[in-house]
């Protein structure tokens, strides 16, 4: 199975063929070699997935050493041993807002219910510029890729929107921050 | 703001400035507590585009799990027919005659809850709460929860734990009930309150924490 061909042909459909492929085999694994109950190899798994979407899907991953599996199982080892040290961790990869700039003197929770409430109202954006922000912010894709991957006229169409879309979904976040007041 | 002071605060964000240019910004985030909450509002945005993306995946693979009752942890109770209907019947009556009422008074009125809402907030710490959510809507209303919107978070708690019957909605539905003091919600989930949450430590100590405040 072509990894990365099949990602770029439909995301989606990639991660459900290697969740199924792996599935049974990965949790008696994890189970046998890490000693874990059931629930937290599925866990242990699922977040390893989310580990392979990520970091193919921003880019960090773009070819591989050896085959997929051993890449998937990698992931699953170093999460099954943090699994045994650690309780309270979330579901996202470490490495998911670290290129982001620590802003200074700023509460983390402050910054966490804010997270939350933008959750909360992106579905509200609509999905074409949903998707265009996830293009951009998430995938960090440039105005030409985004382009041609959608029915936008060239780059500076695409930078106009990107700027319409952020621009709205400040507005909303205002909007919702004020009426809370 | 303009699409350039957009692109600078990006470009601060995204640690593409000179160092000079940044502290500059810094030094007008000092200044201008305005400018300061559009910063950090920029990134948190930038954020919780990325972590939808994933919820979405997520949501993609539990879905996919559910498919493989077998070897996948159950997370669905099947249950009698008449136990749906039941279920149905209390999910109508919650949309029908509780709701209102929220609408009315949503706010915290519970001193400790209100000073310590955060350690009744458990989805974001414990994975294992969130994995078990099936779909983007059940993170929705653990989201609408924990930035204390009951009024819209409460309808989708009760859909959550009547259909799917899962314990993390039941308590903030539970924790909701007592935080806004409504004793009619109160009344209608205590008693599933009670016997569904006591098998789970972390819940059973909170709820006496705050029952007993």
């Amino acid at each position: 199975m072509d990894w990365f061909h099949q990602f770029r042909t439909d995301e989606n459909q990639a991660l459900k063929d290697i969740y199924r492929l792996y599935l049974k085999d990965c949790l008696s694994w994890l189970r046998r070699k890490y000693n874990l109950q059931e629930v937290d190899a599925m866990d242990v798994f699922q977040q390893s997935i989310l580990i392979l979407y990520n970091n193919t899907a921003t880019g960090k991953l773009t070819e591989l050493s050896g085959d997929i599996k051993s890449y998937l199982y990698g992931i699953a080892r170093n999460k099954a041993m943090e699994a045994g040290r650690s309780t309270s961790r979330t579901i996202y990869p470490e490495n998911l807002d670290s290129d982001l700039t620590e802003i200074p003197d700023t509460e983390p929770e402050e910054e966490t219910n804010l997270v939350a409430l933008v959750k909360t109202l992106l579905p509200e954006l609509g999905e074409a510029c949903r998707q265009l922000l996830e293009m951009y912010y998430y995938k960090d894709l440039n105005m030409n890729e985004i382009a041609e991957m959608t029915h936008y006229n060239g780059a500076d169409s695409v930078k106009t929107q990107k700027y319409k879309c952020i621009k709205r979904l400040q507005m909303m976040l205002l909007e919702h921050i004020g009426s809370k007041r | 703001m303009t699409d350039q002071e957009l692109q600078h605060i990006e470009s601060y964000l995204f640690g593409r400035l000179g160092q000079n240019e940044k502290l500059e910004i810094e030094s007008k985030m000092k200044s201008d507590a305005e400018f300061k909450a559009s910063v950090v509002q920029m990134k948190s945005m930038l954020i919780a585009i990325r972590q939808s993306t994933l919820d979405e995946k997520l949501s993609i693979l539990k879905e996919e799990g559910l498919k493989y009752k077998g070897t996948a942890p159950q997370v669905v109770m099947i249950k009698p027919m008449y136990r749906w209907i039941a279920a149905a019947a209390v999910l109508l009556l919650g949309v029908f005659l509780i709701r209102p009422l929220f609408e009315k008074d949503a706010t915290i009125q519970h001193p400790y809850l209100a000073e310590h809402f955060e350690d009744f907030v458990l989805h974001e710490i414990h994975k294992g709460q969130v994995n078990q959510a099936k779909n983007v809507e059940v993170l929705r209303a653990y989201n609408l929860y924990s930035i204390k919107e009951f009024k819209k978070a409460i309808p989708m708690l009760e859909k959550n734990w009547n259909m799917d019957r899962d314990t993390l909605s039941l308590f903030y539905l539970y924790v909701s009930a007592i935080g806004t003091g409504n004793e009619k919600l109160l009344k209608e989930y205590e008693k599933e309150a009670k016997n569904s949450l006591s098998t789970n430590k972390e819940y059973e100590n909170r709820l006496n924490l705050l029952l007993n405040k």
